[in-house]
């Protein structure tokens, strides 16, 4: 019963992010209906969480139901009162486009994905709820601070039994909302209770499945969208981190929204909607650094640049006007303001800005056997089955396309893995690559965006490959 | 027509029937096995069951070795009163140095130590000689040595399990997954994710194998055709292999992955409070959840674990707000006393905890509740 908590909490974030989506969509929605709702969900969560963080640090709201509550709803109405009023200019959200699955499609996709649903379902139930919470950096971090704060209801940063003066500057300098969500929860239940404060992981693993889906649903037909879904349920090391109580799920899921967001504003067909895909980018973009360190570190930056890059682009090739190029980079201004409140914050209290030491105390020099040991990772392990070699392999075949309708996700993907490999190669930070820690979360915050860039280049590819495969039945009626 | 592909499969399958498992054997209790090893630096005696051996300085033993057919395991049985070192070593041809390959000698009667050569890249399956080298001090009882090769079809057959063969869920499996390896003898397989990181390579090296061919062919195609066009059928075949070894690969980690679940369910899961283990940290947490009440009692207790032990943020997290203390110093006024793997630590006749060196640790009080052979709640007389 205590699980019920978990659809429960759900609710008023997934209405406030719903909400606010509807309303930065305005006159031209974009988003289709269950997409909107499941971006909703992520994304509200992510919101409403950091008004609750606002309202502790500002007003000493306290984390309780009745602080968190207080918080949500007044969002909720505020919101509801805003679309209430607009609601008679918003536009109807866009269908997908028709699209059935042939017999045999329908029976391979629907094996695969059957199989997949029943590994998650198993996978999740077991790790996440019947099991207790065994991860170290589950026990250290996201839970204990969730904890800590259920029990003294404020923005608690030394952890019990550290060190006041040094106990901040560690997992407390993380952004707070996977520990306040899981606060929330045990808040609603009115109890700590690990399955339910555990529970909360896989929604974002299913939100990062849901939401490839409608993102390559946007290119291709039905079973491209099945296939691209399939490939990234596929992955064990993605699956594991799903059916887990970590955080990099969770980051991956924004990461997925907010560079595909910017693509799908530079493929709109209209300048409204496009404009639209903007605010929803600039939405989660601005998000991400409230999701952990590496957020502002490793992906805000290149995120800004391409989206900046891809403005000035359009500018410069008529599509967008200067007064909308303005409104643009206005909205990411704006909605700036929300990391800057929590950079300001970690600046104020003294807290570090990286995941670890910082890098000017990293040293700078070759890093031997890094090389060695990613390559393993990325190829030679269980991790990602094939993908990276499919993955290289279409970005060289599949140039044009990569570097065409696909720039934003092809730049983003590789200044992120490339910025990182430069770290791991020439910088102290080479243990991560070779203790096999933090190269493979790096890869998982990337995952759904690779799978979605890897599904749309194989797309791309599909007449070439299907005339092949039609060859080969030729062949065997011959 | 269809005879001659037949005989041509026949032929090359052959090779792979006509060899078997290929065993030699010096039995140390057997002095004409013994006299072939030529003993250098090391003080022996011989006995109906074995070679006993003693070092008073660095020393080994040495047979020169005609060895028709590879060989992939070398397999001692020793005694030895103490836990010690010693080393493997093989010249290779045209050489006269020793390759050494260094591994332990538990302490116990009749052990069996398998020393895998063949994963050792720098291993010649054909040496002239082998021999065991140890350190001075060492003192040892040799019963046999056994030098054991398998043929090709043996080691495709233990290649085959070994790709279906899984590693339990540790906590490096939220980093990264091994997946699927190829052994080719049993014994490889049988430590198959014991040794970190596993000696035995990755199967993904016959998939890249494979595509590599197949990616060969259709490149091959493209040349041919000046570059102008690639056989379709060629690139046909390509894409079927990639797919085919994808979902391969996909059936085989959603084995290890449900093996994991299955290892929790069987062993968390279903079995009463009490008797539960949780992969790598056992009974870790069934202890904890069966003192966790009266933990939480107070607002503090005192934990003893290992100091390589992860049980403090496990305790720390589970407990909380109540909290461990693990400083000496700061163990005064604490009722509850939880002691965790700590087989140093004993109750005195005085009724308190002390440890090996008889230097006591805790006030009197008694235990009431032994968790497990080197566990329990300690409590404080009031």
């Amino acid at each position: 019963m205590t699980l019920l908590a978990l659809p429960a909490g759900l609710l008023l974030p997934t209405l406030c992010g719903w909400l606010l989506l509807r309303l930065l969509e305005g006159k031209h929605a974009v988003l289709y209906r269950t997409e909107r709702w499941v971006t909703g969900c992520v994304l509200g969560l992510t919101s409403t969480m950091f008004v609750s963080f606002v309202l502790q640090v500002t007003l000493n709201v306290p984390f309780s139901f009745i602080g968190f509550g207080t918080a949500q709803l007044g969002l909720a109405i505020l919101l509801g009162a805003l679309w209430y009023a607009k609601r008679s200019t918003l536009g109807p959200s866009p269908l997908p486009a028709h699209s059935i699955l042939s017999r045999w499609q329908a029976i391979g996709l629907g094996t695969l994905l059957t199989l997949l649903v029943a590994k998650i379902v198993l996978a999740g139930a077991t790790f996440l709820i019947l099991t207790p919470t065994y991860l170290q950096d589950t026990l250290k971090n996201w839970n204990l601070r969730g904890k800590v704060f259920y029990e003294t209801e404020m923005l608690t940063l030394v952890m019990p039994n550290e060190d006041p003066l040094v106990s901040p500057r560690d997992i407390s300098s993380y952004p707070p909302t996977v520990p306040m969500i899981k606060t929330w929860l045990a808040d609603i239940a009115g109890t700590w209770d690990e399955a339910l404060v555990n529970s909360i992981h896989i929604v974002w693993y299913l939100a990062a499945l849901l939401l490839l889906f409608y993102a390559v649903r946007r290119y291709a037909s039905l079973p491209w969208a099945l296939l691209g879904t399939y490939i990234l349920g596929s992955l064990p090391l993605y699956l594991m981190h799903g059916t887990n109580a970590y955080a990099d799920a969770f980051v991956s899921v924004h990461i997925l929204l907010a560079i595909s967001f910017v693509l799908h504003a530079m493929r709109a067909h209209g300048a409204m909607q496009r404009m639209a895909w903007f605010r929803l980018a600039a939405l989660a973009t601005c998000l991400i650094p409230l999701t952990k360190n590496e957020g502002i570190l490793v992906h805000l930056p290149p995120l800004l640049l391409v989206t900046a890059l891809l403005l000035l682009g359009l500018r410069r090739f008529g599509q967008i006007s200067s007064k909308q190029l303005f409104t643009a980079v206005g909205w990411y201004a704006l909605l700036g303001l929300l990391p800057a409140f929590w950079l300001g914050f970690k600046w104020v209290r003294g807290l570090t800005f990286g995941n670890g030491k910082p890098f000017t105390s990293l040293g700078f020099g070759w890093q031997e056997n890094v090389l060695y040991a990613v390559t393993i990772n990325t190829f030679a392990e269980g991790n990602w089955l094939l993908l990276f070699p499919f993955f290289f392999g279409l970005l060289v075949w599949r140039f044009k396309t990569a570097l065409g309708e696909l720039l934003p996700l092809t730049a983003f993907v590789l200044i992120v893995y490339f910025g990182q490999m430069a770290l791991y190669l020439f910088t102290g930070l080479s243990t991560e690559a070779l203790m096999q820690t933090g190269y493979a979360r790096g890869l998982v915050q990337l995952a759904p965006t690779i799978v979605l860039l890897t599904t749309l280049l194989l797309h791309d590819a599909w007449p070439t490959i299907g005339r092949s495969f039609g060859a080969l039945r030729m062949r065997k009626a011959d | 027509m269809r005879l001659i592909p037949a005989l041509v499969a026949f032929g090359l399958l052959l090779p792979l029937a006509a060899q078997a498992e290929d065993v030699t054997t010096w039995n140390f209790g057997d002095p004409n096995a013994v006299g072939q090893w030529v003993v250098q630096e090391l003080v022996t005696q011989q006995a109906e069951e074995g070679l006993y051996v003693r070092a008073d300085t660095d020393g080994f033993l040495q047979v020169p070795a005609r060895f028709v057919q590879p060989f992939h395991v070398v397999t001692l049985t020793v005694t030895s009163p103490a836990t010690t070192k010693a080393s493997l070593l093989w010249n290779t041809k045209g050489t006269t140095q020793f390759a050494e390959l260094p591994f332990a000698i538990p302490v116990g009667q009749y052990q069996t130590i398998d020393i895998v050569t063949s994963e050792h890249r720098e291993q010649n399956p054909h040496p002239v000689a082998i021999g065991i080298f140890l350190e001075q001090g060492t003192e040892l009882m040799i019963h046999d040595v056994a030098v054991r090769g398998w043929s090709l079809s043996e080691r495709i057959g233990y290649a085959a399990k070994s790709f279906w063969k899984v590693d339990e869920y540790r906590p490096y499996s939220i980093n990264f997954l091994w997946g699927p390896l190829i052994a080719q003898n049993p014994v490889s397989l049988q430590y198959l994710y014991e040794k970190l990181p596993p000696p035995s390579p990755s199967a993904t090296r016959i998939f890249y194998v494979i595509l590599g061919i197949a990616l060969l062919s259709v490149l091959a195609t493209w040349v041919l055709r000046k570059m102008q066009s690639v056989d379709a059928r060629a690139l046909g075949i390509f894409f079927a292999l990639a797919a085919g070894l994808w979902l391969l690969f996909d059936l085989r980690m959603s084995v290890e992955v449900l093996s994991y679940v299955r290892d929790d369910v069987k062993a968390y899961v279903l079995p009463e409070p009490g008797k539960r283990m949780l992969r790598t940290h056992l009974d870790l947490y069934d202890m904890l959840f069966r003192i966790l009440p009266t933990l939480q009692q107070e607002n503090r207790y005192a934990l003893l674990y290992p100091p390589e032990g992860q049980h403090y943020s496990m305790y720390r997290y589970f407990t909380y707000p109540s909290l461990p203390i693990t400083q000496e110093k700061d163990l005064t006024g604490i009722t509850n006393w939880v002691v965790v793997d700590r087989p140093d630590l004993k109750v005195n006749a005085e009724g308190r905890i002390a440890g090996s060196d008889g230097v006591p640790l805790s006030p009197p009080g008694r235990i009431t509740l032994q968790l497990n052979k080197y566990g329990y709640l300690f409590t404080v007389n009031p």
